[in-house]
């Protein structure tokens, strides 16, 4: 018998031990161990350890100015609710406000100064330095040889009204030629008609003892001014106190829960709120004391008359009936009208909320209870008044440098806006932000912010309150190494412009002048978190206390203010041509049936513009709560007009381009709207360089009156 | 034999109060210790214990109308599908609280409960959960985050029922104030939708609320005694649930 091995012995050999290894228990044990080890590895996150403590805050996510309770373990916050019994929100947070710890951790965040190499797509992120930046605004003085740098220079402030804009308005007032600009959209564009036609500045809306609200698709009930504010009107009283009537082209989110929803064609908000005049004035529903205070009666009724009802009735696409019993129930009890202002699709154009503005003065709504009603701003802001000029009214291709104060207002603007006011090819950008946003992405120079919760920021009064209120937002989180306070870049762009000087104080010297300030005016109350309750402000012992007492959470709002004595209107106004304006819009042909519109629509803090916390990722991929970016939705009928019958990937065509979106069908929409999603890029671009799109409001173009809610567009299978 | 609570937790949910506004699907995913979705997760594969559908009449503009359904683990009492069909005991119906809850220490990845789930209401964990750099230091220490391989599901906030607990021992009762253990989805709904307490204290307002006439139960047919109520005055939602209708938003008709 030969020892020789042959390669038949090997084979036997490894088959037989693969067969008894087969027949042990050992593969098995393996499998097992290696499925609980990958169960347990690291990439399962260890859960931090430390000390529970609760920290109450302010949320600055928007200009809503909701009290925030952090959950903090080890003085991180874990977990963020309202804070009870809190006089602007009730105690309530918005979705993106409850994921506001996250937004430290974004993976958009920039975490040192940088530019793109240019604006073509192939562009590249580079690091850059504030130094070179301030060489640069010095460079453009210099190269233009005089004082004064070659073109204006802006700041755009996204949230006006804080200590940190009147340091910008001051900083602009020493440079000739410098402009301070505000974002188009915002929530108080009713309110600021108001002004305009009475000359009286500070309103706000008693939501809280109005009996009827007639919105022009202004998303009440989805965001609108403080969410917990108008959901505690709403939802916490007996709906019967309440009548809304929601005005607009799609059963949105306000209008399933209003107890009336006029289905209203896209733009024709002037026609309806024209109509509604003229039947207050036919049936005799004003005030008796409304003809003498307004200037221009005369003229506004002749011009209220000009468009029978039954004509304004077609072009809406409402009833007769429905027109009339709105003005009756308008006329029958306090009420408000407002005009809307999508997050995503902007402002109404200013022809409507003119319109909107007068009819709330046909109805005696000015300075009554549960109408519009006075509201003094709060000591210490009055220096500079907090309306800037609107981006939409800067001279075209005039700016030389832009900076943008990228404060979160929840709210966007087609790119283009700012494309139009840079100057050629010397225009640059400055973007303060904390994260990679599609303005961030289109600017010469970022340079990041504190993130949410990480710095000491102030919260004005939100949008359409009945009172002036200001709070604090005290740093939750660790600020970075490299972020910069905006307050602190002023004065060396000031001096890099030829302008030395500006605040050579703190953040917190100037957030102390503004609570000393209140303090000294010794009127309203201050809420304190611990307590759930609010105290007379003259009740405090000093500003010391008052400052802590706002450090810990605690919220100051002012006293109600007493009506002022019989205000006078002047409702078609002198410098703005509103009659020929007005008469355009009423005698303005229809759409035609064949022709398409391009409708973006948003939703507050979560629009194309702004950044938004990860988890949101679960609203928009999840479920079917939102719609994602780059998704347009139509009914069936509009899409069988253009040759389509199935969802899918279409081409969307308008005059500003042509874009890929998925096509997705609702039956509930109105014929011939197309609904674009103006929505944030979740997951769509994982690190800095992948710049997030500005997606479909870059096919909406910006109208001569700032408006871009409505796009002439044509659809195809792509 | 059907084990006794001492406690039966429950949730009314009124859909004509429900804005969609999804605070509920957030306030959940931020407690719960979810992790973001994925890049590629949509809405069968993401992870939301609780998910807000959206259900209309089926008729066209302008008489189109939509209500939102959010949908979390109905807390089955009566013959529970899911721990019927589990080999590994890795759910389990606690008796002190009525509520249904996993144990993914024992859970083996069978998804056996997922098929039985008939609200579709479990969801299983595909790959490693991760959140972005630095963010597991926002983690709830109080929950802890499940690992690749195992199905998971509401639990009405588990780690708020054991910490109300705790604090009812510390002061020396046998029960947790209702004011103490109230889920992270009814605490933050602005509208007030949500009632949440114990359906056996006729007391409560969760209790008389699911008593009411406009009150139903997702595929009641199934008598499974879920512990979920829905309400709405809309003869047509009620109709939907009557008809075994779910709102899965995938044409989800199950009967």
């Amino acid at each position: 018998m030969s020892n020789r091995i042959t390669r038949r012995n090997l084979f036997q050999l490894a088959g037989g031990s693969a067969l008894g290894m087969l027949l042990s228990p050992v593969p098995w044990k393996l499998l097992d161990d290696s499925a609980i080890w990958t169960q347990n590895w690291s990439l399962t996150p260890k859960l931090p350890r430390g000390p529970i403590s609760i920290r109450n805050s302010h949320c600055t996510l928007c200009p809503g100015g909701c009290g925030i309770a952090a959950r903090c373990v080890g003085g991180h916050p874990y977990g963020l609710r309202g804070t009870g019994q809190h006089p602007v929100n009730s105690g309530f947070l918005c979705a993106v406000g409850l994921a506001g710890h996250h937004y430290a951790y974004h993976p958009l965040r920039i975490d040192a100064p940088c530019r793109f190499t240019g604006r073509e797509e192939d562009s590249r992120l580079i690091p850059a330095s504030l130094e070179a930046l301030l060489s640069e605004m010095s460079g453009s003085r210099n190269s233009t040889g005089g004082s004064r740098p070659g073109g204006s220079i802006a700041i755009l402030d996204s949230r006006p009204g804080r200590s940190v804009s009147q340091a910008y308005q001051e900083m602009l007032s020493r440079i000739p030629g410098s402009v301070y600009l505000t974002p188009p959209s915002n929530e108080e564009s009713t309110l600021e008609e108001i002004r305009q036609i009475s000359g009286v500045d500070g309103w706000g809306f008693d939501f809280e003892n109005t009996h009827t609200i007639l919105s022009f698709g202004a998303p009440l009930l989805d965001g609108w001014g403080t969410p917990g504010r108008i959901a505690r009107r709403f939802f916490h009283r007996s709906p019967k106190e309440l009548i809304l009537i929601q005005a607009e082209s799609y059963r949105s989110r306000t209008a399933v829960q209003a107890s009336r929803w006029l289905a209203l064609r896209p733009g024709t908000e002037a026609v309806l709120a024209m109509a509604l005049a003229q039947v207050l004035l036919q049936d005799g529903l004003c005030p008796t004391d409304i003809p003498v205070r307004v200037a221009d009666w005369q003229e506004f009724k002749e011009l209220a008359f000009r468009l029978p009802i039954a004509a304004a009735a077609e072009k809406t696409g409402l009833p007769v009936s429905a027109i009339v019993e709105v003005a009756h129930a308008l006329a029958g009890s306090s009420s408000i009208v407002l005009g809307g202002c999508d997050p995503g699709g902007g402002p109404l154009d200013r022809t409507a909320s003119r319109a909107i503005a007068c009819l709330n003065i046909l109805l005696g709504n000015i300075d009554q209870p549960g109408g519009i009603i006075s509201r003094r701003e709060a000591p210490g802001v009055g220096l500079h008044s907090p309306r800037g000029l609107p981006l939409s009214d800067v001279a075209d291709h005039s700016i030389r440098w832009m900076i943008i104060d990228s404060a979160a207002s929840g709210y966007s603007f087609p790119l283009s806006l700012l494309q139009h006011k840079l100057m050629h090819d010397k225009g640059r950008i400055v973007c303060l932000s904390p994260y990679m946003t599609p303005i961030a992405a289109y600017a010469d120079y970022i340079i990041p912010t504190p993130a949410h919760l990480e710095s000491l920021e102030e919260v004005g009064t939100p949008p359409g309150a009945p009172a002036s209120s200001w709070g604090l937002s005290a740093p939750l989180l660790p600020r970075t190494a490299q972020s910069v306070d905006p307050l602190d870049l002023i004065p060396k762009m000031s001096e890099a412009l030829g302008f030395p000087g500006g605040p050579n104080t703190s953040r917190q010297e100037l957030l102390k002048q503004r609570a000393a300030a209140i303090m000294a005016a010794r009127q309203g109350t201050v809420f304190h978190p611990g307590k759930g309750a609010a105290v007379k402000v003259s009740t405090r012992t000093g500003t010391g206390d008052f400052w802590n007492l706002l450090l810990e959470g605690g919220c100051w709002v002012d006293d109600p203010t007493p009506p002022r004595p019989a205000t006078r209107f002047t409702m078609l106004g002198k410098e703005q041509p509103w009659r020929e304006r007005l008469t355009a819009r009423l005698e303005q042909p229809g759409p035609s049936p064949d022709q398409l519109v391009l409708m973006p629509v948003g939703w507050k803090n979560a629009t194309s513009s702004g950044s938004v916390p990860p988890m949101i990722s679960k609203l928009f991929q999840e479920s079917d709560c939102r719609s994602l970016a780059g998704t347009v939705l139509a009914h069936p009928d509009t899409a069988a007009s253009a040759g389509i019958s199935s969802e899918g990937k279409v081409r969307l065509q308008t005059r500003s381009g042509e874009m890929e979106a998925d096509l997705k069908l609702d039956p509930a929409l109105m014929p011939g709207v197309l609904h674009g999603a103006v929505g944030p890029c979740v997951n769509q671009a994982q690190t800095l360089r992948q710049a997030p799109a500005e997606g479909l409001l870059a096919l909406c173009p910006v109208e001569e009156d700032g408006s871009w809610r409505i796009t002439p567009a044509q659809m195809k299978k792509a | 034999m059907e084990q006794k609570n001492k406690a039966r937790y429950g949730m009314v949910v009124d859909l004509d109060r429900c804005t969609g506004c999804g605070n509920c699907m957030m306030a959940c995913a931020v407690e719960n210790n979810l992790a973001p979705a994925e890049k590629k997760a949509n809405d069968r594969t993401g992870i939301t214990w609780m998910r807000v559908y959206a259900m209309n009449n089926g008729k066209a503009f302008p008489a189109a109308e939509t209500v939102f359904v959010p949908m979390a683990c109905q807390q089955c009492d009566k013959e529970t599908p899911c721990i019927a069909v589990c080999p590994q005991n890795a759910v389990d119906r606690d008796p002190g609280s009525g509520i249904v809850g996993q144990v993914p220490q024992r859970c083996l990845g069978c998804r056996y409960c997922m098929t039985a789930c008939p609200y579709h209401a479990r969801y299983f964990n595909w790959s490693d959960p991760s959140w972005p750099a630095g963010m597991e230091k926002a983690l709830n220490p109080d929950v802890a985050p499940r690992m690749r391989g195992v199905a998971e599901k509401c639990n009405f906030c588990h780690g708020r029922w054991h910490a109300a607990r705790a604090r009812a021992a510390a002061q020396g009762r046998s029960e947790p104030d209702p004011a103490d253990y109230i889920p992270a989805c009814v605490e933050s709904c602005p509208s007030r939708a949500i009632l949440f307490g114990n359906l056996d204290d006729a007391g409560s307002e969760v209790a008389k609320a699911c008593q009411e006439g406009n009150c139903f139960r997702f595929l009641a047919r199934l008598d499974t005694e879920s512990k979920v109520y829905y309400r709405s005055a809309k003869p047509w939602v009620r109709e939907m649930a009557e008809g075994n209708r779910m709102p899965s938003g995938k044409d989800g008709n199950l009967s």
